[in-house]
């Protein structure tokens, strides 16, 4: 199911700088943090078609990441790539903020005490920073996931929705729905509803305060 | 020790904030409506195709004094989809096929004594301004070079539906080209999103209305697809039932078959019948 690709493609790609910036608002002061913070936040609030359009005329023949300009083409544009692009840019917002969260409510001393243990940051981070802010980073990529999932007004604008190749879940419900194929609109939607049903129910779960493991001492 | 944040407690503010800008954004709506004056506008619902030439209608039928337009451009498809949903949305719904008309008749949702065909259209195939693709025929679409062909939804866009039809008239080697480029079809919600993705991909072609290649400079017109091998493309007004505003919705579509309004869509490309319409 290419919904199913995508989204995975998606949350994978964008997992490891998410985390790393994530983690870098949680932790440190620096110049610019707001301004960084708040335009990883924009794709939250700008409508789907805006970020889409905006992706189109980047990544057009002759747009700044166009195949003209860099001289080899991205093939991007009514690709499955595409969409795990358009996925991507939609989802990371979610998946920064909540994990920024997560690593908020380690508690500092923890880690500085595995540093005075003689631990590296890299290990520190491995080693004790991912695990105790592990349920807050499932619910982001939880939450980021299914944003991919249901992504629709980006995706639409730069993969189109080509059966088969970049139709996913959510441009399959508007094609049904354009047509007037009112059965298959609702069995999609059936699907929709299960999938961000569990994903919510699980995202919750994991995002539940537990007195082990949310760094309260 | 709890001053750190759970990450639902900071879910559960966003929900609140979420709730409160949707009361505002309702609020303002309210507002808006409460100063309505006089001589309320007319809504019409009209093809994505029509938007342009409508606009400017718009302006003309107003310096003529006539009431004020406002406008819902989509695809027809779309549009008769969203009449269905809520009858009295529009009071004019200017379809690009007759197909989406006759299923509001059929619903008893427009008045189909005001039903009337206005214009013509001719399809041509596209592609960006800077595209080395050219055509001399239409059966030279089946060639490797083009990747995808954009088109309107086949099953619902108008444009998309006269394109297929066309496009399976014209037999290749192997049987109609309908079936040696289905694979490489992108269906796009209406004529502008095909214009979007054609400007975006010079390996990309797309089917649209001779008016929307005439209308956007970054695409170039390859080829034009006779009027014989398309159903009639006809543009067809019609008054909805649900209307508040009946005579002044039917005074608009008189205006748009009329002698008045034929300058404009001349100019825009579309053709004017000349017999009698409907």
């Amino acid at each position: 199911m290419v919904s199913l690709k995508v989204a995975t493609a998606a949350t994978v790609l964008i997992l490891v700088p998410c985390l790393l910036l994530a983690y870098r608002l949680a932790r440190s002061r620096f110049r610019g943090k707001r301004l960084l913070s708040t335009l990883l936040g924009l794709p939250l609030v700008l409508p789907p078609t805006a970020v889409g359009y905006l992706l189109l005329k980047l990544l057009s023949a002759r747009g700044p990441l166009g195949r003209e300009t860099l001289g080899f083409d991205l093939d991007l544009i009514l690709t499955w790539r595409g969409a795990v692009i358009a996925a991507g840019v939609m989802a990371m917002p979610l998946v920064v903020r909540t994990a920024q969260v997560a690593f908020e409510a380690v508690d500092p001393r923890l880690e500085m005490m595995a540093r005075t243990l003689g631990y590296n940051r890299l290990q520190t981070f491995v080693r004790f920073t991912l695990p105790l802010a592990r349920r807050g980073l499932l619910a982001a990529i939880i939450l980021g996931f299914t944003r991919a999932v249901g992504e629709f007004g980006a995706t639409v604008t730069i993969a189109g929705s080509i059966p088969g190749q970049t139709q996913t879940l959510a441009s399959a419900i508007y094609a049904a729905q354009q047509v007037g194929d009112h059965r298959e609109a609702y069995v999609l939607l059936a699907i929709a509803v299960i999938v961000g049903f569990v994903a919510i129910l699980v995202a919750e779960h994991l995002a539940r305060p537990h007195a082990e493991d949310s760094g309260r001492t | 020790m709890t001053k750190t944040r759970s990450p639902a407690s900071a879910a559960r503010r966003l929900c609140r904030g979420a709730v409160l800008v949707a009361l505002l954004v309702g609020a303002c709506g309210e507002a808006d409506r409460a100063q309505d004056g006089a001589a309320e506008p007319l809504t019409v619902f009209a093809a994505a195709s029509l938007r342009d030439v409508m606009l400017e209608q718009a302006r003309e039928y107003r310096r003529l004094g006539g009431r004020e337009l406002e406008f819902n451009f989509a695809g027809s498809n779309v549009l008769a989809l969203q009449l269905e949903a809520s009858p009295g949305a529009a009071d004019v719904f200017l379809s690009a096929d007759s197909l989406w008309v006759e299923y509001l008749e059929r619903a008893g949702l427009v008045r189909s004594e005001s039903t009337v065909r206005f214009l013509s259209n001719q399809l041509v195939v596209v592609a960006a301004t800077t595209s080395p693709l050219a055509f001399a025929e239409l059966g030279a679409l089946a060639s490797a070079d083009v990747r995808y062909l954009a088109i309107g939804h086949p099953e619902a866009v108008p444009a998309g539906r006269y394109a297929r039809a066309a496009l399976e008239r014209v037999a290749v080697d192997s049987g109609p080209l309908w079936s040696q480029v289905e694979e490489r079809i992108a269906p796009a919600a209406d004529v502008r999103a095909v214009l979007a993705l054609v400007e975006a991909r010079d390996d990309t072609v797309g089917i649209v209305y001779r008016t929307d290649a005439l209308s956007s400079t970054a695409v170039r017109s390859l080829l034009e697809i006779p009027g014989s091998s398309t159903p009639p493309i006809g543009y067809f007004a019609a008054v909805t039932r649900e209307s508040e505003h009946i005579e002044a919705a039917t005074e608009l579509v008189e205006y748009l078959a009329g002698e008045e309004a034929r300058p404009i869509f001349e100019r825009h490309g579309f053709d004017v019948p000349v017999v009698p319409r409907g």
